[in-house]
């Protein structure tokens, strides 16, 4: 559903969106967050929104009356229970550089992914170090992330995760948490 | 442009995995949820509702 509307925006000349968020994490750590719900970035939200109402999806609170969405940014599949949100038009504020987006190739298309080290700095950025105990939640998709990943390029890693926690943290930072995990026994 | 078909990401981590020693898929701790926006929790709150309408189970519903 999500590949047709994108081959439907590519046909408009819009580029695809780009997958962010947990679904993310999802796709790189092997399936283990499946809540249902995707976040994409991308400027063409109306657009985007107009080719998934067109494939069957729709507006959670949408007012008839009114016409008015309280929720702007979000779309709903009842079929099959999934649930999308636009979270910003641009790949982590244009910060990160879009020649390392990763096409995961589908058999009815391609989606466009963060690229895993913008998304270890983007939850690095969530699990703030330098303000008490960081997040578990955080902090375990980072190392597993990181973990999981093949061909990381650290010095790229290394520039973001400062950028995106504006200098709380570093790819010292990661290496510290990884290093537990292994001690701990988990990994 | 790099490209990976779902296939060979697949296979990569779980070969990945097995290097590790992981098993199974509960090894990444699911969001807290303490982040989510007020967008956010209206959508999966919408989505359980669907699922609870047509009597399917939800991946918010607590685990048995």
């Amino acid at each position: 559903m999500l590949v047709a509307a994108f081959a439907r925006l590519e046909k408009r000349g819009i580029a695809a969106p780009v997958l962010v968020g947990g679904a993310a994490v999802e796709l790189y750590t092997g399936g283990a967050i499946a809540t249902g719900d995707f976040d994409f970035v991308t400027p063409a939200k109306d657009e985007f929104f107009e080719e998934l109402i067109a494939l069957g999806f729709e507006r959670p609170g949408f007012d008839h009356a009114t016409g008015v969405s309280f929720l702007a940014n979000s779309l709903l599949l009842r079929k099959s229970g999934m649930g999308l949100q636009v979270v910003s038009g641009f790949l982590m504020d244009g910060r990160a550089e879009r020649a390392r987006i990763v096409f995961v190739q589908l058999d009815a298309g391609r989606i466009p992914v963060i690229p895993v080290e913008d998304l270890i700095a983007d939850r690095m950025a969530e699990a703030p170090v330098s303000k008490g105990e960081p997040s578990k939640d955080m902090q375990d998709q980072c190392v597993n992330l990181a973990l999981l990943a093949e061909g990381l390029d650290l010095t790229y890693l290394d520039k973001r995760i400062g950028e995106e926690s504006a200098g709380d943290a570093s790819l010292a930072t990661l290496k510290a948490w990884t290093d537990d995990r292994r001690h701990s026994g988990r990994a | 442009m790099i490209v990976v078909t779902l296939e060979e990401l697949e296979r990569r981590i779980d070969a990945r995995k097995a290097e590790l020693g992981w098993t199974g898929n509960d090894y990444v701790r699911r969001n807290s949820g303490e982040r989510r926006t007020p967008e956010k929790r209206a959508l999966l709150a919408a989505m359980k509702r669907v699922d609870d309408e047509l009597g399917r189970p939800s991946p918010f519903d607590p685990k048995p």
